[in-house]
This record gives C-alpha cells, sequence and structure tokens, in this order.
C-alpha cells in the first residue's frame, strides 16, 4: 500500500514537474509580436489612404461625379466646395479639414466605409484609428475611431 | 562494350550542352570593376565576385560591367540581340535598381582602366574598338514598373535631376548604324517580395565581329529621399548570397550564362537611419541644386541661433583659440541681456550638437570652449543637425550663423568622402530645407581656402561675410549689431534688390544727441545711427534718402523691434519713435530707371517748345499711352492735337515759319511717371498757344497708365527664355506650379485698373502647360508641369495683357513659376522620441482663392490598430 502510494506521488509530482516544465518552455519560445502585427496593419491602414486616388474608386469628369459603392467618400469627393478633387484621399480629407468644408463625422463615415464596410479590417477583432495633427496641434485629432464611433 | 557506350552517351550529352556556344561561335569576356584591389577607387577588372576584400562600393554608386564581344557570326540585315539581365531584387531588397552608364554619378569618379585584366587578344580588341570611332550611345529606356515600395520611374528622375540622363555605349570595329535597349520586369507590378529581375535585350544593327558594351548598374538606396527606396531596402541591406548581373545570348546562341556577382557586405550605406528624417525632410526629395531664397527675419533681440562651428583639421590651435574668443564675444552681445537662446553645434566629419538652445551664457561658452581641431569638412551634417533643433520657439525668429574656413569635402552622417560638387549639392539640399522653414542663413568665410559661392549658395550673396581668424570677432559683432543693437538704427539700402554702397542717409530728430547725423552705407548697403536718449525718454526720428538721379525709390519702410514704425513721406521715413532701447530698423529700396529720365516727360515727347500759328482748328485726339518699364515714349505732336486746314500741313518744327507754343500743364507732379513711382492711371495735359495771340490757346488731354509690373516691356520683349529673366530680376511675383494644376489669374501678380484683356500666357518651358492661354479679365488659367520637371524646378511664364483703348500696347508681366511636386512622404519621426512612425503620413496641402494659391502644411495622419 504503501509502496503504491509513494508510487502514485512519485508519478503525480513527475506529472506535474513535466508539466510545469512545458509551460516554462512554451512561454520561452518566441511568439508573434502583436505590437509588430498591429503596426504593421497602421501602416497598411495610413498607406491605402495615402496612396489611393479618388480617381480609382470614383469617376470624376468636369460634369459628373459618381464614387460608385462609396456613398460615404463620394459625399466628400463630390461636394461642390472640394477644389481639388482629383488627388489621394488623404490630400482631399486634409483640403475639407481645412477648409471646413464637410463635418467630422462625414469624415468618420467615409473611413469607416473605406475600411469596415468594405471588410478591408474586422472590426471584431480589431480596433483602429486614424489621428490628424498640424504644425501647431498640441494633440492630435482624433478623426476616427472604432470605439467611439457610431453609425 | 558497356563503357564505350555510356562514354558516349556522355559524349553526346556534352555536344548537346555545348551545342549553342559552338554552333555560334561568339566568344565573349564579361567582368567587372573591383574598386579596392587594391586600390580604392581604382578598378581592377574581374569576372568573379565583388566583396568586401576586394570592393568597396556604396549605395547610389554604378558599378561598371564591361562586355567585350568577339567572333560574332553575320546575320541576315547585320543584325543582332544581346540580352541580359541584372537582379533588382533579393529577398525583396533592392538590388541593382536601373542601369546607368559605367562611371556615371560616382563621386570621386573611379579610374577605370578600361582595357586592362584582359588576356593579350582581349586587350587589343578591347584598344581597337575603343579607339575605331564606331560607338553608339544608347539611351536606357524609362522603367514604368511599380515596386512593392513604390514607382522605380520616380526614383530614376530624381536620379536623372541630378546626373542627367542615362545612357550605355555600344563600341564597334564596323559602323554602328542603329541601337536599341528595351526591357522588361520578371515579376508583376507589386510583386518583387522575393527575388526578380530586369531583362533587357539590346538590339543593333552592324557588321561588326567585334563589339564592347560599357554599363554599370545602380546600386539601390536605403532612405527618404526621393532616389532611395525606405530604410533597409537597399542594396547595401542584401545579406546572405551575392545578387547577379547575367549575360543571356547573343542571337539565340548562348554565351555561356556568365554572371558577375556582389556581396552586399561589400556595399555601404550611403544615410544612417538615426537621425536623418523629421516631418520636413521626408518630403523635400533630392533634386537639382536650386538654391532657395534666404527668408529676412525682422531685427529684433529676441532670437533663437544656432551657431554652427567648423572645427575641422584645417583650424590649427591658434586659429581656434582666436575663434572660440571670437564667438563668446557674439554671445556677450546677447546674453544674458536680451531674450535670445543659443544653440551650439560643432562639425567636422559629422555634425554634433554642444548644447540645445539655451539663454545661459556659461553653457554656450563652453560648448564654443570644447571644440577642438580634427577631422574633415561636412557642411551636410553640420546643417541638419542644426536643423534637427528647429523650431525652439514658435514666436521667436530663426537665425543659423554657420562659419567654415573650407570647402566641404564629406556627405551623409557616416562622413562619406565626396568631392566638392557632390558636397555642396547635398548641404544645398539640407540649407533649403532650412530656409523653407523660414530660417535665415548667415554664413561667414574664414580664410581664403574656401569659396565664397559655396556659402552663398547655403545663404544668400547678401548673408556672406568674409573674414579671417583675426577679424572673425569684428564680422560676429557686427552681425550682432546688425539684429540687436539698442538705442540705434540701422538702415539697409538696396538698389535692384542688392544691397548697394556709398548712399547717404540723414536722420535728425528732437531731444537726441546729436540730433543731426549724416552716414553713408558700407559695401554691405548697411549704416548705423547710434543717438544718445534720455532714459524712459521717447524722440522722433526722420530718416531721409539723398536723392539720386536716376534712381526711384520704390519703398521705404521702418520696424522696431520688429513692428512697423514711421511712414513715409518722399524719400523719407517720418514718425519713427525712438528711445534708448529702440531697435530700429529701416530699409530704403530703389530702382534705378534705364533710360528714364525721359520716359513720359510730357515737354520732351514733342520736343517741340517754339511754334507760331494760331490754334483754333485744333482739336484733341486726347490718346492714351501705357508707360512701359524702361522704355522711353516717343509721341508724336500729331498724335495729340488734330490740326484741320490751313494748319494741317504745318510740321510745328522748330524752323516752321508758322509757329506755336507747346506748355505742360500737370495734373500734379506725378504725371512724369516712372521715376514718380506712378502706377494706374494719370491724365496730364498739353496746351498749344499762339506766340503772336497769347489768348489763343488750346489744352488737351493725354492719359498714361502704368502696369503695377516690374517687367513690362522691354526686359520681357528681350528675353526668350528665364535665364534671361532672371538675371534681369525682373520676375512680377512667383507661382508655385502644384499637382494637379495651380491656378493663378493676372490680379495675383499686378493691378491693371481699367478693362484689360489677357491675349495669351505662355511658358518658355514645354514642360509646363497652360490652360486657357489667353482669356478675359476674370480668367483663371492653371498651370500644370509633366512628371519629368524635378521639385525645385524654375522657370517663367508671359502674359500679354491688351488694356483697352491704349494706343502702345500690350503690356507684359512675367511671373517666375517654381516647381513644387511634392508627393506623400516617407513615414515621419515622433518629434520626442525620434523613433519611425510606419503608420503616419505627411500631407500639404494647397488651395486657391481669388487667383492666389497657398501651400500649407504638413498635416500628419496616423493610423492605430489594436488587438480586441
Amino acid at each position: 500500500m504503501r509502496k503504491g502510494y509513494l508510487f502514485t506521488m512519485d508519478a503525480v509530482f513527475s506529472a506535474l514537474i513535466l508539466i510545469i516544465s512545458a509551460i516554462i518552455i512554451l512561454n520561452q519560445l518566441p511568439k508573434p509580436s502583436t505590437d509588430y502585427f498591429t503596426d504593421r496593419m497602421g501602416a497598411d491602414v495610413i498607406n491605402v489612404l495615402s496612396h489611393t486616388q479618388t480617381t480609382e474608386l470614383c469617376s470624376i469628369s468636369d460634369t459628373s461625379c459618381n464614387c460608385y459603392k462609396y456613398v460615404k467618400l463620394e459625399a466628400i469627393v463630390c461636394s461642390p466646395v472640394v477644389r481639388n478633387r482629383e488627388a489621394g484621399i488623404l490630400d482631399v480629407f486634409s483640403e475639407v479639414i481645412l477648409t471646413g468644408a464637410v463635418s467630422s463625422k462625414e469624415i468618420e463615415d467615409a473611413i469607416h466605409e473605406i475600411f469596415v464596410t468594405k471588410n478591408v479590417i474586422d472590426e471584431k477583432r480589431f480596433g483602429f484609428a486614424v489621428l490628424y495633427s498640424t504644425p501647431g496641434s498640441v494633440a492630435p485629432l482624433e478623426l476616427y475611431n472604432t470605439e467611439t464611433y457610431t453609425p | 562494350m558497356r563503357a564505350s557506350k555510356f562514354l558516349g552517351a556522355s559524349a553526346i550529352m556534352l555536344i548537346i550542352a555545348l551545342l549553342p556556344h559552338l554552333a555560334w561561335g561568339a566568344s565573349v569576356d564579361f567582368s567587372q570593376c573591383s574598386n579596392e584591389n587594391p586600390t580604392l577607387n581604382n578598378c581592377k577588372w574581374i569576372g568573379s565576385i565583388l566583396n568586401a576584400a576586394n570592393s568597396e562600393y556604396r549605395e547610389g554608386m554604378s558599378v561598371p560591367q564591361r562586355l567585350i564581344l568577339r567572333d560574332i557570326a553575320a546575320t541576315g540585315g547585320s543584325s543582332h540581340t544581346l540580352t541580359f539581365s541584372h537582379q533588382t531584387t533579393k529577398g525583396g531588397i533592392h538590388a541593382y535598381d536601373y542601369l546607368t552608364a559605367w562611371n556615371q554619378g560616382n563621386s570621386p569618379l573611379l579610374t577605370l582602366n578600361p582595357c586592362s585584366d584582359l588576356p593579350a587578344t582581349y586587350i587589343s580588341i578591347c584598344n581597337g574598338l575603343r579607339s575605331s570611332g564606331y560607338e553608339y550611345h544608347i539611351i536606357v529606356p524609362d522603367d514604368p514598373y511599380i515596386s512593392k515600395d513604390g514607382s522605380t520611374q520616380m526614383r530614376i528622375n530624381a536620379y536623372e535631376a541630378s546626373y542627367g540622363n542615362r545612357e550605355i555605349i555600344l563600341r564597334g570595329n564596323q559602323p554602328i548604324l542603329a541601337a536599341n535597349l528595351q526591357l522588361a520586369h520578371s515579376v508583376a507590378a507589386g510583386a518583387d517580395a522575393g527575388d526578380s529581375d530586369i531583362r533587357y535585350t539590346l538590339t543593333w544593327t552592324s557588321q561588326s565581329t567585334q563589339v564592347m558594351v560599357e554599363m554599370g548598374g545602380h546600386l539601390a538606396i536605403s532612405g527618404n529621399t526621393s532616389m532611395d527606396w525606405g530604410w533597409g531596402l537597399g542594396a547595401s541591406q542584401i545579406s546572405g548570397g551575392p545578387y547577379h548581373f547575367n549575360l543571356g545570348g547573343i542571337d539565340s546562341g548562348s554565351l555561356g550564362s556568365l554572371d558577375n556577382q556582389i556581396m552586399g557586405s561589400s556595399i555601404i550605406p550611403l544615410y544612417n537611419n538615426t537621425n536623418t528624417t523629421n516631418v520636413t525632410n521626408t518630403t523635400n526629395g533630392s533634386g537639382p541644386p536650386t538654391i532657395a531664397p534666404n527668408p529676412v527675419i525682422p531685427r529684433v533681440c529676441a532670437l533663437d541661433v544656432v551657431l554652427i562651428i567648423d572645427s575641422s583639421e584645417s583650424i590649427d590651435t591658434f586659429e581656434l583659440s582666436q575663434m572660440q574668443q571670437a564667438y563668446q564675444v557674439f554671445v556677450k552681445a546677447f546674453l544674458p541681456s536680451t531674450n535670445t537662446q543659443i544653440a551650439v553645434v560643432d562639425f567636422d566629419n559629422f555634425g554634433k550638437v554642444l548644447n540645445g538652445y539655451t539663454s545661459d551664457p556659461a553653457i554656450v561658452n563652453a560648448s564654443i570652449m570644447s571644440t577642438a581641431s580634427g577631422g574633415f569638412t561636412n557642411w551636410e551634417d553640420a546643417l541638419e543637425e542644426a536643423h534637427l533643433l528647429y523650431d525652439n520657439r514658435q514666436a521667436v525668429p530663426d537665425l543659423f550663423i554657420f562659419a567654415s574656413d573650407g570647402n566641404p569635402n564629406r556627405i551623409g552622417n557616416l562622413s562619406i568622402l565626396a568631392d566638392e560638387n557632390l558636397s555642396m549639392e547635398r548641404a544645398i539640399g539640407k540649407a533649403n530645407a532650412i530656409k523653407y522653414d523660414g530660417i535665415r542663413i548667415i554664413t561667414i568665410g574664414i580664410g581664403n581656402q574656401l569659396k565664397p559661392d559655396n556659402l552663398a549658395a547655403i545663404s544668400s550673396p547678401d548673408a556672406v561675410y568674409l573674414s579671417d581668424f583675426s577679424t572673425l570677432a569684428g564680422t560676429l559683432a557686427e552681425i550682432a549689431s546688425d539684429y540687436c543693437s539698442p538705442g540705434s538704427v540701422v538702415v539697409r539700402k538696396n538698389v535692384n534688390g542688392t544691397p548697394a554702397a556709398g548712399w547717404q542717409f540723414t536722420a535728425t530728430g528732437s531731444g537726441v544727441t546729436p540730433s543731426t547725423i549724416i552716414n553713408t552705407t558700407d559695401p554691405s548697403g548697411k549704416l548705423f545711427f547710434s543717438f544718445s536718449v534720455n532714459a524712459g525718454a521717447t524722440s522722433v526720428l526722420s530718416i531721409t534718402e539723398q536723392a539720386t538721379p536716376g534712381y526711384n525709390l520704390s519703398s521705404a519702410a521702418c520696424w522696431s523691434n520688429g513692428i512697423p514704425v514711421g511712414s513715409r513721406f518722399g524719400l523719407s521715413m517720418q514718425g519713427v519713435p525712438f528711445n534708448s532701447t529702440a531697435n530700429i530698423l529701416c530699409e530704403f529700396n530703389n530702382t534705378a530707371i534705364t533710360n528714364a529720365t525721359n520716359t513720359s516727360n510730357v515737354t520732351n515727347i514733342t520736343n517741340i517748345t517754339n511754334v507760331t500759328n494760331t490754334t483754333s482748328d485744333i482739336t484733341c485726339l486726347s490718346p492714351k499711352y501705357l508707360l512701359h518699364s524702361g522704355q522711353v515714349l516717343d509721341i508724336p505732336f500729331s498724335a495729340i492735337f488734330t490740326a484741320s486746314d490751313p494748319y494741317s500741313a504745318y510740321d510745328f518744327t522748330a524752323s516752321s515759319p508758322s509757329r506755336v507754343k507747346l506748355q505742360v500743364i500737370a495734373s500734379s507732379a506725378k504725371v512724369t511717371a516712372e521715376e514718380n513711382n506712378l502706377n494706374g492711371e494719370q491724365t496730364g495735359t498739353i496746351k498749344i498757344q499762339s506766340v503772336s495771340n497769347p489768348a489763343d490757346t488750346k489744352t488737351c488731354p493725354i492719359t498714361f497708365h502704368r502696369l503695377a509690373a516690374n517687367c513690362d516691356s522691354i526686359s520681357c520683349r528681350a528675353c526668350t527664355d528665364f535665364a534671361c529673366l532672371e538675371s534681369n530680376s525682373c520676375l512680377d511675383g512667383l507661382a508655385f506650379v502644384l499637382d494637379p494644376a495651380t491656378p493663378v489669374r493676372l490680379g495675383q501678380f499686378v493691378s491693371v485698373t481699367p478693362a484689360y484683356s489677357v491675349a495669351s500666357f505662355n511658358i518658355f518651358d514645354p514642360r509646363y502647360t497652360v490652360t486657357p492661354t489667353s482669356g478675359p479679365v476674370s480668367q483663371i488659367f492653371s498651370i500644370a508641369a509633366d512628371a519629368t520637371v524635378p521639385d525645385g524646378h524654375r522657370t517663367a511664364g508671359r502674359f500679354t495683357v491688351n488694356v483697352a483703348g491704349y494706343a502702345n500696347g500690350p503690356a507684359y508681366v512675367c511671373p517666375g513659376l517654381q516647381r513644387w511636386h511634392k508627393e506623400i512622404g516617407a513615414p515621419v519621426n515622433d518629434l520626442d522620441s525620434d523613433l519611425l512612425v510606419t503608420s503616419s503620413r505627411p500631407v500639404f496641402h494647397y488651395f486657391e482663392k481669388d487667383g492666389i494659391v497657398t501651400m500649407v502644411g504638413p498635416y500628419v495622419f496616423t493610423a492605430k490598430v489594436w488587438v480586441r
């Protein structure tokens, strides 16, 4: 009985030691960096905004302006007060922010449309924000934030 | 038997393998320049690998490739095709990004020894080809490929803007009738994340049996200027195995798959990604070394100053001591008595910040005394380090004082050896970025070992002081008093925009001692008035320029500690308040009048003073004339008066037997127009009077109009290109040509009161386009530049203006134009941590309102993503 007990204890301790060792070893293995991953996604978001020309999403001519599947973006790009509509999306955003031509809600909607509605970013898995600052800014302005956005 | 079968089969295989080579018979030598084997920058041609043991290339250099072919078989039509390729990415990192001439952009140039290190037979072939005179310069075609890291052509454009078009040379032993080069990438756009090649097809028509191809492979650059691919993406960053320059075949036959290889470890980066980027730099690009204007800052005692001090080895210990003492004199002029803050940057091989902005003179003086002689001269990095200190206090003007005793010979923050031209290109680029931030740069040349033009290129001609070590203290004291000398007045005199010496000014005031001072401007166009005034008392000064024939006073203004004071009256600035703390700057700008003494002087227009007869049958034509800058009007008498019979036959010359008397009746003293700074419309009258009967008179009006244009007639007509316009310094304003097009209208440059139309708006450089090219008064013109025009490029346009009802039109307005091509730049650095924020982009924005284009920004957009 005593021998059996000792054997059982031995086995249990051995198993525990093995499990703990395994946990320690697994913890020491390199893991994908969440920070790195999200940084890359942040860069992707800003790359999309900076390198996408409005003409890639919208049809713009002297007589018409239509963004087809980007209704919110169309509200900004095709606004008659926008002077430089054939440009990058960030260019257009910077113009309308500067001139106050549209409300911040409209810009928020356009960002939501480009990234969330079109499933570029899965909002259930990732949160994201787009910030904006001027040379004189004390703190950046939040153009969009998944946590505060309301459709 | 079995062995012999095996042997036979092997032989057949060998023959098959060698068949293409044997069939065509061409032989080849394909080698490349090892540039430190053993002498740096002296080529030893090898067919093996370039590595750190035999070469030291840096990113941005061209690696010379030499190909010699002999025994080329004849073909129908003597047409030949050679294929070759080079790796353009390896593991997604850029290797050779494009072809160049074989020594293009190398600084210093490599000593090529073009026919050395060859077998004897090839040496004679090579020498023969190079002396045959049969050579064909083949333009390397544009490359529209879009890499995952951006446009290749954009980088080529930046390269060619600095180093010219890219050409490779094909030589033959018979005339070469035609040649052409085409290229194709091995992967689709954006799919160069792994290994990829550019494949070239070189075709030529010639009966040559021997040819030589001279070309270079450009080593891709890590960095964030417009020539670069981004940090970590240049040729030096390729680790592990080598990358290749491969030879394909000729006329569908193989040349044996020769390749020239290079190891990333033999290449040093051009830039170090530690502190070279900030928001401003990321968007400036490289571009040609156009010299930016040097901002003018107010004369105030509150400045943010950076002293940029040369401590290279050419400065000996004694000279260094003199220099240190001189700088302390400058510091004492400002600290601690004023609100100025001073930072110190020392440079030799590198720039180094010795102290940031401080108002503590002990800290500044300690930094100055810590400078030690040694090293080379790197202006670029000195300016870069100073620029990184910007912007200490946004409301305070910024002044950089740069002193050096030698021309630059190092570039980058790795202190890479470079010749003076390349070093200056880099320094000018940095200086331009500084100036664009509104910072004025003053340069001091110490001794006679450097070129004042180099100093002017990083500042401006009016901001260059030449000194030596023994007089440096005086020079620095003069600069200090230029900006801050309470109880004094500085007068700056410019003629046609250039500082002018020998102009006399008189300053008078009540309650000051002395009450009147007369002084003359020095060679730098400046003079000082120093008055005593009781503490707390305020006087009023009047500063008057002595009238000088042949010159207009086009503008005059005064400022006290940067705030406008006083008002202009004729040749004087009057009502300038003055007390013991006043720090007054007055600026008088004159324009030389070319042949203008008689311009629109009505008395001289007709040059007739004594004509006799009555005037009862004379009527007025009331003519209108444009007063063109620098042009003498020659208006015939008959254009002002119409005389009916019998007077119509009169010639109104002094010898005429029938004479009338002419008299000018000016409606104001300004009828003499240009010399009186007349703009807009002005009417004078001319009276014709009988000599025999003085009561018999006729008075007729004559109207003049002058546009507010500097450059409306002779200057414009004489110029057919921008260089001439620029040297005339007569441009009517400057417009930035932006993407996609810049809207401008004439009213942006000059005001025209009467009705007018723009008959045409032309730009001399055909790479710029204007839409439309004519229009009414309200017309907005759109100016665009094609993609080949580099950022910073300057040119000029010309409005041809018809003013309604004026006899001697048209008038001309010639605005300067500068291309401002701002791409959305590379990621920016966090201002606090200086860490690269890859998820940020700066955006410059411009907008047009009432014909005026305004550039604003940068606005920085940043994206953050997190896992829920």
